[in-house]
This record gives C-alpha cells, structure tokens and sequence, in this order.
C-alpha cells in the first residue's frame, strides 16, 4: 500500500516542480568566493553548513553536495564554518577564491535549525515565522523550568500570570489569545512529538498553583526551542497547533572523541519585588480606629465624644495590641530559598552511532513555609546508521518530588493568609510558644500550625521514549516510522493529623491521588527529496495516530490510630475510593511539499487532515493547509546598486489553516452523571447539555515578513500577522430555566494581529573584544470580532467580553478621583444616551458620587501593547558578560484584593500601605478616599480605582562568566572550564510597585516572581 | 530488508483498519440521555440525584437554610469575614449568584425527566403502584423547588395578593433554547398546590431510611404551602388532619427527654426520625464538607453564625424549656458569644461534618396548624389551634402552657422561633405574616445594629441574575425584575 503511494507521488512532485521551475528565471550571481565543506573523519560533503562572513551576520548555506559560494567585500578577511554536530572552523582569505575546509564532529551544536517534526529547516530557508532560542544562552539562570526561562526572548510570546513556586505552572500564549473555551495554550513537543503538558495535580489545594508538566524536564537536556507562530508551521500540527508549538530539541551525540562534561550552581531566592505591603500593627490599628469614628460621626450622626466612646468599645475586636506584641506574620510564614542544579553529561560516537546522555539532580527549597522541589533526571539519545536503515531512539525519565503551597484564598496556604486575613493584631504563637490558632478571621487558621501538622508531596515519575526506524528505499525516498510512549505516574499525598485543622474532626485524614497519564503516539512518513539541477525538491506524507488516556484514582482514609505513619493502611475509615478513565484520540493525515530554486526562491505547501474523539462522527474530520513562500532579493542583479549597504534581503510570506478543539473531551454528548450519591444510594442527574454539531474552531493565519541584514552586521527580522480564529467553541449562555447553565457551540470571531521585531547586531568584534546585541520588540492586538448569537458581551469576573474590543478588556465603573471637600469617591456617570436622530451611542460624563449611580464601562485592555527584551553581550579576553532586559509598555492589571485597599467595607483584614494617603481633612488633593469603617462608596474592585498599569522594565539577568585560559587547562587535562554568577530579576523600574507588573488580568494573590542571586561552574574534559 | 518495508506496510495498514471505531469515546462516568431512564432502578436514581443536588451546600445543605436565618433577628454572621454577611446586612449586589435561582430549575428539569419517562411509558418494569410512586415523588419535588424559587424571589402573597412576580413554571423538560418567562406569585401557588394535590395520592406512606419525602411529607409541605399563600382554612384543614391521622403512626412528637439527644451528633444520623417527614441526610463520606451548614456553626469549625442576644435572652426566660439545650455560649478568638448547638460536632473542640438537616419536622406541622387557626376567620377552629400550640409549648416543659387569652399570632410565631430556631424559617415567618426585621444591640456587628426595616422593604427578597434578561429578552420587557433591582 505504501509502496503505491510512492509509486504515485513521485511523478506528481516532479510535475509541480517542473512548473514551477518553468515560472522563474535564472539570475547571475555575483563573483564570490567558493569552496566544499567537509566531514573531517568521513570526507563527505556536509549539506547545510553554515558559512558566515567574521564580524557580519551575513553568511550562505552550503547545498546537498556541500558546495558553497558566498560574496565578499575587500575588507572583510575571514570565513566562519559551522554546522550542527561539527566544531567551527574560521579560514582565512588570503587572496583565495576557492575555499574547502573540512570540519570535525563536535560535542556541542550551535547553528540555528527549526525541527518541525516534519522535516528540519535552517532558519534561513524556512519559509514561516519561527524563533529559535539556543539554551545555551539561557543555561545560566537557575529556573527550573525550560519554558518559563524563555520569557522576552521570544518575540510573539508572553507568558501570563503563574506563582513563583519552583514546580509551578505558568500560563503561555503564543500571539495571543485565539480561543475562548478551546485551549488557547501552545502544544509542546518533544524531539517531534507532542508531549503532555498538563496541570499534574489532581488535588484541588495545589491545583490552585498547578504542577507544571514542563519542570518535569531538565532545561540542560535541551539544545534549542523553536516557536512556531504561523500558519506553515502550525498547521501541520492540525487540531493542536492552532496556538503554537514550542518545540524542544534535545542534545545529540557528535562523531568524535567522548566529552563529559559537568555543570553544577546554586542560589539564593528572593521575593523580586516588595509584595503587597501591608500597613504594621500600630498604624493599622489608627485606620481602623479612624474608620470607626468617622462611621459613628459621618454615618451615625453621633458626636465625636461619643463616637469616640463606640469606637474604643470596637476597636479591639478588630486590632487589638496582643499581649506580647504585634506579629510579623510576614516574617515567620516567609524565608529565603535556596536553589541547587547538578548536571553531569556525556557526548560522543562514531561514523554510524552516536550518543548523548545525562543525569541531572535539582533542589529547591521554596520561599514560603515547607515548600519545595527536588528532581532527578536522565536522558539518553542514540542514533546509528546501518546501510539503508537508520535508527534513532531517546529515552527520559524524570522523578519529581514537589511540596507546593496553595495559592488562591486558601486559609493554608502561604501568602494568602499572610498577605489579606492575618493582621499584625492576631498573635502567632501562645505564651507557651505553640503555634496559637482560632483567629476571628482566616477560618481561624494558622498557616505555620497546618504546614507543621500537614503532610503534603506531589510526586511525579515521567517518562518519555522514542524509537524510530528509517529505510532508504530508492535514492530519494525514505520511510521511517517512530513510536512514542509517554507515560506519567503522579502520586499526591495529603496527610492532614489529628492536630491540624482539617484533620481534628476526623482524627487525621489521609487522602491519596495516584493518577496516570498514557500517551501513544505512532507516526508513519514516507518522505522525498531530489534535486533537478537548480531545482530542489522534497515532501513527505505522514500517517499519525494518538491516544491518550488519563486514569484517575482517589482514596481517601480517616481515623489513624498511629499517624506516626501517615500510611493510608494505617487508618480505619475508608470514606471514599474513586476511579475512572478519561480516553482522547486522534488520527491525521499530514501532507508536506517545500521547494527550493537556486537557494532564492522557497515555496512550501501543507495539508493536514485532522479528526478527533471529541467531536461526533458526523463533523470529526478537519482539513487545514497552508501555503508559503520566500525570496532572497538580495542576489537578485536590480539589487546591485545597493549592495554596498544592503547585504542580503529576503522577502516571505504564508498563508493558511488550522483548527482547534474543545477542551472537554466529550462535549458533543447529553450526559446523565453516574457518578454522583446520595448517602449509600446510587444517583443519575442529567448534568450536561450536549451539541453534535459541535466542530472545529478554525484559524486562519497570515504571516509577511522580511528579513533584512545592512552593513553585514545588523540583521533585521520584521514579521506582520493576522491571526483569525472562526467558529470559536464558546460554551454559549443558557437561560437557567433549562436546568443548564451552557452549552457548547460554534460561535464567534476573534482576531490578533501584530507585529514582531528582531534585532541581532554584531556591534564590535575585535581579536579580544565582542560585543553582540538582540532586541526583540512585539505588539499584539486583540479584538473580538463576533461573540455570541445575539451580539451580547460575556462577563467573566471583572473582565468583558464584548465585540469590538479586545479580550482581556476590564469592566468597571470609571473613578473620577476623590472629593476635595468630603473626602468622597467620585466617578463617572457613563450612562449610555442614544441619540434619537442618529441612533449614534455616547455616554453621560457627569462626576457623580457613590458607585451605585455609575454605569460600568469597558475599561482599558490588559494585555501589553508593546513587550520585548534586549540582551548586551561582551567577552574580552576570558571574561563574559551579559544582561538581559524585558518590558512591557500600555498592559494593565486589575487588583482583586480589594479588602486591602477598601474605603472602611472590611475592617477585619490586612491594609495596604496605599491607605496613607487616604482623605483625610478638606482639601487634601488624593486619589484615596476617606476611611470610614463599612463604606462602600469606593465602589471596591469594581472600580477603575483597581486598575494599574503594568509599564515597567527589568534587568531579569545578569550573567558575568570567568573562563580558565587554555594554557592552564592543558596542564591539568580539561578542554574547557568556566565559573559564573548570575542574578534573576535583580531591578525592576516601574510606576505600580504592589505587585508584580509582569501580571495580566485580574490579580489576586501569589508567590510574585523571584530574586535570584547564583553561582555556578561548568567542567568539560 | 523487504521483510521490513513488509513490517512497515503490515503497521501502517492495521492503523487504518482497525480505527473505524478508534475515535469514538464515552465519558467515563456518565450515561447518555437518551438511554438514561429506562427502568425504576434508573427512575429511583433519578429521584437520588435529586437529593444529592438538594444536599449541596449551594442548597439544604447550607445556603437555603441560612437564608431562612441569616436575614432575621435569632442569627447573625459572628463577623464580617463571611459570604453570608451580606445577607445579613440586607446587602444583595454580592449575594450567592446563582444557587439559589438555579438549583430549583435544576431539580425541575430532572423531575420533569422522570415524569416524563413514566409518562411515555418508557419504563415497563415494576407494578403500576411503584411507578405512580416514582411518579409522585417527582411532582412533589418539582413543587417544592417552585415553593422555593417563589419564596425567596417573590414578595409575600400580602404584597398584591400575588400579582407580583413570582416563580417560573417548569412542567416539561425544556428544549436548549425555550424561554419561559416568570409567573405571578399567585399562579405559582396555585401550581405548586395542585401538583402536590395531584402527587400525594400517588405516593405511598412508606419511610424511607433517609427520610425522603413521602404522602405523609408531600401533605405537611402542602400545608406550609397553604400557609404561606394565606388560605389559612385550608392550612389548618390539611396539618389538622395530618397530626390525627399520624397519632397512630410511628411518627410522633419527641419526647421532652428525647429532645436533646434528637439533635446531638450521631454519625449514623437518625435521630430525627419520629418527628422527620423530610430531610437533608449526611454521612461521614457523602456531605457538603467544610461548606456544611454545620461546620459553618460549630465552634470548632468555622464559627460563622452565631445566635443573637435578642433569641439568647428570650430562650433563657425560662430556664427549664429543654429548648435551652440548643445554645451554648463559648468563648471563640477572643469573643464569648452564644452559639447554636443543633448542628453540633462529634465534640465541643470536633467539628463534624455530616449533620442532618431537617426540613420538615411534625413539630412544624403543629405549628402551622397553630398559625392557620389564629389567623382563619373560623374561630371555631381556635380550640383545636391551642392544644397544637401547647404540645409544643408542653413538650418544651410541662410546667408551662398558653391560655387562651395568650393564644396570639405573636405567640405562635415566638414558639415557632424557639423550637424551630436555625431550621430556616424566622426570616419567612416575619416575612409572610408582614412584620419588621429589627436588630439592637447584643452582639450584632456595628454595621447591622439599630435595624428597623418593614417587610416589604425591596431588598426583603432577591433579584434575578442580571445576566438572565439577556439570554431572555422577553422577561426584561414584561419587567420582570424585582423592584428596587436593576437589569444590569
């Protein structure tokens, strides 16, 4: 059956390519130099060696046979070799005009190649929008999850809120938000194929945080990260890539002599920035006594004798003085944390087999309470090549032990508590020193008392396996076929004693989650590649199939009678065990075609047929493609003229498809739960409302770009996108009589579109000195095109989402600043008046005071307008430095802790420091109202009072790296060994300091992002 | 080496053929509706999930209860740190959302699908007597959710003699996008009252071991129905006839020595059962948690509500009423306060979990017909509505009884106080029989103290959810919110 297909295939590529190479013409190049690029050890020619002109960044690619040809101006002395797998070589000129040079296999690779799964690019030719980002640049930093390192050096993607707990999860979006209720997360995968990247955690306490599936890999098992942004790349993903893909490329082996080598650092953890500060006891308690006189005199109409006299009955009940003073709950709940990172690798092969390996260890000590995280991981690749066969195989384990601390309003968590109920007014420990519990607020919790009563891991062992299996039938055609398990076991425990709060009732409770994670995928490819002269031609179609199953398991024991040992054996109640299994396929069709003519013109078309469990049979199927071109105008001879300046020009562009899925894997059923009890009596209730007409969500995306390079040092990338998602899965509104609240449905547009900007420069490059610079700035914009059948806004929280504005838009009432004379909030009216004649919309602008007589408004967009980053490196002599800068300028953040800074609603909880600058007597210029206790004239959170803007800047790395000289490293037998210090998010500049402004949305509380201050050591031999 | 393309070939070609049904999945612990009804294990089910819905804290299990309490003058929120303090401040923009609105409509739909399954005959097994059972049972609960949705969402009857708005009638399972609109007050009495007429003769008498409703329940929840629209003859005649009928029963008043233990901690959770015609069951390993109504009052768990000063010094005029059992006064963070113990945990310093709720006690059931004879123009009936009031009276402690002269509107209402306290009934007594919610002093917060407000004050019952009168454009055009309440 394949063989016919081949058979097929064959004589349709030659025929478009021949078409194609018809349309184009033939131009003359420049005279150049010209040359062969070798394998040292094999004498083979090396396709795809990369060959840049020193101190520019302008450089050629060699072909399929290895042969180069690149042009030169007169001052410029010096060729640099590259390619993946082999050393650089740099040659010199020397008045030669034919240069060959044969490179040896290296440890370590470093050109720029985009893996798409279906077929390996260099970046230069690929023809769609991609990033990749070499870890080597990002090794240094001490976070231990890869994708949160690559925050601002990727233009296009923004990572969103996540606490700042090691193990964590953080939220990615790829230009932007693109599906409401469809995930809108990237798909991550791994050496070609898709992994899982989930939320671990079953628990709903630690849920609140989410275990990143992501740090369960090792960032040092990582070559490079590729983004895939447009269409060309996405759709070959079909239903998955509608947002992205990451893709991750781990280390391989080189052909040569074996290197180890050892990476090893350790820090200190901080909070970044001053986290939501809160008023001290003292001061606190003179505002909550202010608001209680100003309530008994403004509210009550009593005289301030006598409202005094009520105000010193209250007070106490709500800051009190404790007996041995006022608590620091900040500083008992809160400490330094500690980082630790052991890499030990090993690289090495021969002509037909080649390896990479690694164990790695990390250890983290959180900053808040027991919170934790240790990892161990290995990772083993191999490939070899016998005769026609080639294999391949990568195999990666991991084993993750994390102690996260709930977020969210959890009464046990860390900040929360600390941050919003526990006042400096309620004392820590008693007399005797034990923790003292049963507060008027916080449920009554002492987050120190649960934390030393509760017994609390999350475990995870991850595996990760690839074996693949190639054959060479004929000359130009190869099929290959790979199978991927992926298999996921995560144990959470939560041992809560007889002492804690939870688990008094119940003389301890012993809850145990051991959920599985099993994914299959299979791949088939057969693939072709021919060059006709200039023509060159290649294509694959792939066969993929998915199934993915997510066993879940719960059980639940009370009542230990020794909880010494918190076993769940070790307890007589058994309350609850529960099981079930989640299964999700899918099954694609995935066609690909590049073309290439004379290294000038690129085309490339995908077409991607795509069906999934989740829809019914009747619209499972999806088809999705795209088409895409570029061209190097540079070498084009009406370019000449400006080849003084202009050294190379390359034009792109793409067009296409891709869809997406809901993310409830049975959203097309009505569904009556089963799983449901009353008491021992088995239930139905009909919980789901189904829709088999539920289909894909579709993306339509169009990337133009250009990528341009002056003066050969600077290179400029520009890419423009529009970015339409169709037919968005929305779970649509019901109206409550139906017994539902919604039901899923096909509607709705949103768009994106921006712009992203790239610039490398090589800045100076002189024998001991380089500096090198990369800015990377984008700006996306968001508008919902259509939302709902009847046009009417979705609410969610504080946020609208209504059409003709953009998704992360806050809904609020708009706050007019504070009554000089009273001390009263002031707002806008903002009703809506519709003018009779015109139809046309405005709104009222009267000042009004109390919330109540104002409409709210949509208000100012979350999301940034611009973001980026700059990185400066210099080396001289044996010395790097680095820094590394990201900003966002126009996002805005909603705060929604809005007791901290209220007008008086809620006396009980913790006061920001804002408060100072409350009204306090006529004519005070604020921006603060005037406290009176229970006043609810600041209109709380709904209020634009709440909304901040997120501009800042932030060195979020320093790097300064010592190398030994080579002369000292013969001596004691190392080829290489260099000693570091690096810091993580060590200033940050900016208006709002409550908290962290690299937040989105609505924030409420968690761990911000942290300091980090290390130190490090890499050894290779 | 052609053994391999062979292999390769055999792989590929098995992955095609064997998918025709590799992409359809069934959720795992669900059924589909079509199927989900198909005998009277399924319909009983069915009426579970019912309960299970109603045993949620969005419900029984917490919410409706302290809605009856909360909002009047024998509970209180013990400080402002609590979601119900709103409530309690008569502060609605917060309130619970949905839950309340919802959860009725919910348990309608549900009704309405086993009804309409006995209906279609699409259940042939069991004899016509346990279908018609099944049957009833869900018409009486459809009935309840309607009582609730148009107590807590329409005036009183008094207010308009039932013109206002009241609840949505749900009487078929709806299609996704048929919009009903509200009904008044007093077409949803009417509804409720004629289909509970029409299920009680279906039901059987028969006590559940949870206490599920029954004919003897569905009758006692008529007779509160009767009450609340104020056909006072009619209240009285149905709880009159229920209280002779059930003397030769096992159901029965507790005892005055059986009292306290009725509402003391029991994990096996019967203690209710002489006097229980419905209610809420909990078990150590099915109930609403920390949400529970009762962790919410117990001490040693999160002490949310506690008893005002005003129901502590009337229930501690007489010492010897056994009714003084139900509060304790302890002293929590600091502030010494009375709490209500009938939700109790399994010890003072244990919180608990899996108390039962009762909803309908026979206690109740003398108690409206008490109120039904005060208040009928029949004064014939006053001599029977007395000796109803002193069991209870008696029952608290034998020393004490009303006389005629005493016997009041106000007197039934401040025994219904005593012994129905934190059962969720004070805030609809004063409500329906258009009396005033006033709080002074005692331990109530700052911000609730010097209440004075009249029952027909707007904010007396809830707003619909804005967001309903988009999806349902036609109730915003009959004005279907609540006064006092906006549309957005």
């Amino acid at each position: 059956m394949k063989l016919q297909t081949q058979k097929k295939l064959v004589p349709i590529l030659c025929f478009i390519s021949l078409l194609l190479g018809l349309s184009m013409q033939q131009v003359m190049a420049q005279s150049t130099i010209t040359g062969k690029v070798t394998d040292t050890s094999t004498g083979e020619p090396i396709p795809f060696a990369s060959v840049v002109i020193k101190g520019t960044t302008i450089g050629v690619n060699t072909d399929e046979n290895g042969m180069y040809s690149i042009p030169m101006l007169a001052n410029e002395t010096t060729l640099r070799f590259s390619s993946v797998g082999y050393e650089n070589r740099e040659e010199e000129i020397n008045g030669r005009t034919i240069i060959n040079v044969a490179l040896k296999i290296a440890a370590e690779t470093l050109e720029e190649v985009v893996v798409t799964g279906y077929g390996n690019f260099r970046k230069s030719t690929y023809t769609g929008a991609a990033t990749v980002v070499s870890m080597k640049k990002l090794h240094d930093s001490p976070v231990v999850s890869a994708t949160k390192m690559l925050e601002s050096h990727v233009p296009g993607l923004s990572l969103l809120a996540g606490s700042g707990q090691a193990g964590a999860t953080s939220t990615l979006r790829i230009r932007g938000q693109g599906s409401v209720n469809a995930s809108s997360a990237p798909l991550i995968v791994l050496d070609g194929v898709p992994i899982l990247n989930v939320n671990f955690s079953s628990d709903g306490n630690v849920s609140s945080v989410g275990m990143d599936a992501m740090s369960a890999i090792n960032p040092n098992d990582i070559e490079s990260i590729t983004v895939l942004k447009d269409a060309t790349s996405t759709s070959l993903y079909g239903a998955r890539g509608s947002n992205g893909v990451i893709l991750i490329t781990t280390k391989k082996g080189g052909e040569g002599k074996t290197n180890f080598s050892f990476r090893a650092n350790t820090s200190i953890d901080n909070f970044a920035v001053d986290y939501r500060p809160t008023m001290g006891g003292e001061e606190r308690r003179e505002l909550i006594y202010e608001g209680f006189l100003n309530y008994y005199t403004d509210v009550k109409n009593l005289s301030e004798a006598d409202a005094r006299v009520e105000a010193d009955k209250l007070i106490d009940n709500y800051a009190k003085v404790p007996e041995g003073g006022y608590s620091d709950w900040r500083d008992a709940v809160l400490k330094k944390g500690h980082t630790s990172n052991l890499d030990l690798s090993i690289n090495g092969g021969n002509k037909n087999t080649k390896f990479s390996a690694s164990l790695g260890y990390s250890n983290n000590k959180g900053v808040s309470l027991s919170s934790a995280f240790k990892r161990y991981t290995g990772r083993m690749n191999m490939n070899h090549i016998f005769k026609k066969f080639d294999f391949n195989m990568m195999f990666m384990f991991s084993y993750a032990d994390t102690r996260l601390i709930p977020e969210d309003t959890y009464y046990a968590g860390a900040i929360y508590p600390i941050v919003a109920n526990l006042t400096p007014s309620q004392p820590i420990y008693n007399a005797d020193g034990s923790y003292a519990v049963g507060f008027p607020t916080n449920g009554g919790y002492n987050p120190l008392h649960e934390d030393a009563n509760t017994i609390a891991y999350s475990k995870v062992g991850r595996l990760i396996g690839n074996v693949g299996v190639g054959y060479k039938i004929i000359e130009p055609v190869h099929i290959s076929s790979t199978l991927n398990v992926e298999y996921n076991n995560v144990r959470e425990f939560r041992f809560w004693n007889p002492n804690s709060n939870d688990g008094r009732t119940k003389n301890g409770v012993g809850q145990l989650y051991t959920p599985n994670y099993m994914q299959l995928t299979s791949k088939t490819t057969m693939s072709y590649q021919q060059n006709f002269g200039k023509h060159q031609l290649n294509g694959s179609v792939t066969f993929e199939a998915r199934d993915y199953e997510y066993n879940y398991s719960y059980s639940r024991k009370e009542n230990y009678g020794y909880w010494g040992n918190p076993a769940q054996s070790n307890a007589t109640e058994p309350v609850s065990i529960s099981g079930y299994t989640d299964i999700d396929r899918a099954m694609s069709w995935i066609g690909v075609m590049n073309y290439n003519y004379n290294n000038r013109f690129y085309l490339s078309g995908t077409f991607n047929s795509n069906s999934s469990s989740r829809l019914s049979s009747e619209s499972r199927w999806g088809n999705f493609w795209s088409l895409s071109g570029s061209w190097q105008m540079a070498n084009e001879s009406f370019m000449k003229p400006l080849s003084h300046w202009l050294t190379s020009m390359r034009l792109k562009a793409s067009y296409g498809s891709n869809g997406n899925l809901p993310d409830g894997w049975y959203a097309y059923h009505s569904l009556f739960a089963a799983s449901g009890q009353y008491g021992s009596y088995p239930s139905l209730y009909e919980n789901t409302l189904g829709n088999n007409k539920l289909t894909w969500e579709k993306g339509i995306v169009t990337n133009i770009g250009i990528d341009v390079t002056f003066l050969r040092r600077i290179n400029l990338e520009v890419d423009f996108y529009q970015r339409d998602t169709k037919d968005l899965l929305i779970q649509r509104s019901l109206f409550r009589a139906t017994g539902f609240s919604s039901v899923w449905d096909n509607i709705g547009h949103i768009r994106n579109s921006g712009i992203e900007v790239t610039v490398n420069s090589v800045n100076i490059d002189k024998k001991d000195f380089r500096w090198t610079s990369n800015l990377n700035i984008y700006h996306n914009k968001n508008k919902i095109i259509k939302l709902n059948t009847d046009g009417s806004p979705i609410y969610d929280g504080r946020m609208i989402r209504a059409e003709g504005e953009a998704w992360s838009t806050f809904y609020v009432r708009e706050f007019a600043g504070v009554d000089v004379d009273n001390g009263d909030p002031l707002y806008y009216s903002n009703e809506e008046i519709i003018d009779q004649q015109t139809g046309k919309i405005s709104r009222s602008r009267e000042i009004v005071s109390g919330a109540a007589n104002a409409t709210p408004i949509a208000y100012k967009n979350a999301e940034p307008t611009i973001r980026g980053g700059l990185t400066n490196t210099f080396t001289y002599k044996f010395i790097d430095l680095s820094f590394h800068l990201s900003f966002h300028l126009g996002g805005h953040t909603l705060d929604n802790r809005w007791e901290l800074m209220d007008d008086g609603y809620t006396p009980n909880s913790n006061k920001s420091i804002e408060l100072r600058k409350r009204w306090k007597k006529p004519g005070d210029v604020t921006d603060v109202p005037k406290y009176v206790a229970y006043s609810e004239k600041g209109g709380w959170y709904t209020t634009s009072y709440k909304v901040h803007s997120t501009n800042h800047l932030r060195l979020k790395n320093l790097t300064i790296g010592l190398r030994a000289p080579d002369k000292w490293l013969k001596v004691v037998g190392i080829s290489s060994a260099r000693i570091y210090f690096s810091g993580q998010n060590l200033l940050t500049w900016t208006g709002f300091k409550l908290y962290d402004p690299e937040l989105w949305g609505s924030h409420g509380v968690s761990i911000p992002p942290l300091k980090s201050y290390s130190f490090g050591i890499d050894i290779s031999f | 080496m052609k053994k391999i393309i062979i292999l390769l070939c055999i792989i590929t070609a098995l992955l095609f053929t064997a998918c025709s049904d590799f992409l359809d999945t069934l959720p795992p612990t669900s059924i589909s509706s079509e199927v989900a009804i198909e005998n009277l294990d399924d319909a009983e089910s069915v009426i579970h999930g019912i309960y299970n819905d109603m045993q949620s804290s969005a419900y029984y299990g917490h919410e409706l209860i302290i809605y009856g309490d909360i909002r009047a003058d024998d509970i209180q929120t013990y400080n402002e740190n609590n979601g119900w303090y709103n409530f309690y401040v008569f502060n609605h923009k917060r309130g619970p959302g949905y839950d309340l609105w919802a959860t009725p409509m919910r348990i309608s739909r549900n009704a309405s699908r086993i009804i309409e399954a006995i209906d279609n005959g699409k259940i042939t097994d069991g004899t016509d007597t346990e279908r018609n059972n099944v049957k009833g049972h869900a018409i009486a609960l459809r009935a309840l959710a309607h009582f609730d949705q148009a107590r807590i969402y329409g005036y009183p009857y008094a207010k308009d003699q039932g013109k206002l708005w009241g609840a949505i009638i749900i009487d078929h399972v709806l299609e996704a996008n048929e919009l009903p609109v509200r009904n008044t007050v007093e077409e949803s009495f009417t509804f409720i009252t004629q289909e509970l007429e029409r299920a009680i003769p279906l039901m059987s008498d028969q006590k559940h071991p949870y206490n599920t409703l029954n004919s003897y329940g569905a009758r006692a929840l008529l007779a509160r129905v009767y009450l609340y629209w104020d056909k006072n003859d009619k209240a009285y005649e149905i709880a009159g006839t229920l209280i002779e009928e059930l003397k030769s029963s096992s159901y029965r008043l507790f005892t005055r020595d059986e009292y306290l233990e009725a509402f003391a901690y029991n994990s096996e959770g019967t203690n209710f059962n002489p006097e229980s015609l419905l209610e809420i069951f909990n078990t150590p390993s099915d109930n609403p948690a920390r949400n529970s109504l009762g962790f919410n009052y117990q001490t040693a768990g999160y002490y949310s509500y506690c008893v005002t000063k005003d129901f502590h010094d009337l229930i501690r005029t007489d010492p010897d009423d056994i009714r003084n059992g139900m509060v304790k006064v302890a002293t929590v963070a600091q502030n010494e306060r009375p709490f209500l113990i009938k939700y109790p945990g399994s010890a003072d310093n244990v919180a608990a979990f899996d108390n039962n709720y009762p909803l309908i006690r026979l206690s109740e059931v003398y108690l409206i017909a008490a109120e039904a004879a005060i208040k009928s123009s029949n004064a014939s009936l006053k001599t029977k509505g007395l000796e109803y009031l002193n069991a209870i009276v008696q029952r608290a402690n034998p020393n004490k009884s009303v006389s005629n002269a005493e016997y009041t509107l106000d007197r039934v209402l401040e025994e219904r106080r005593k012994e129905l306290v934190g059962e969720g009934h004070r805030f609809f007594d004063l409500l329906r029989n258009g009396k005033k919610f006033q709080r002074t002093g005692g331990y109530h917060l700052p911000n609730a103290t010097g209440f004075d407000i009249s029952w027909d004050y707007d904010f007396s019952i809830l707003g619909v959810p804005y967001n309903e009168f988009i999806l349902n454009p036609m109730m915003k055009q009959l004005g279907q919110q609540n006064p006092g309440y906006t549309y957005e």
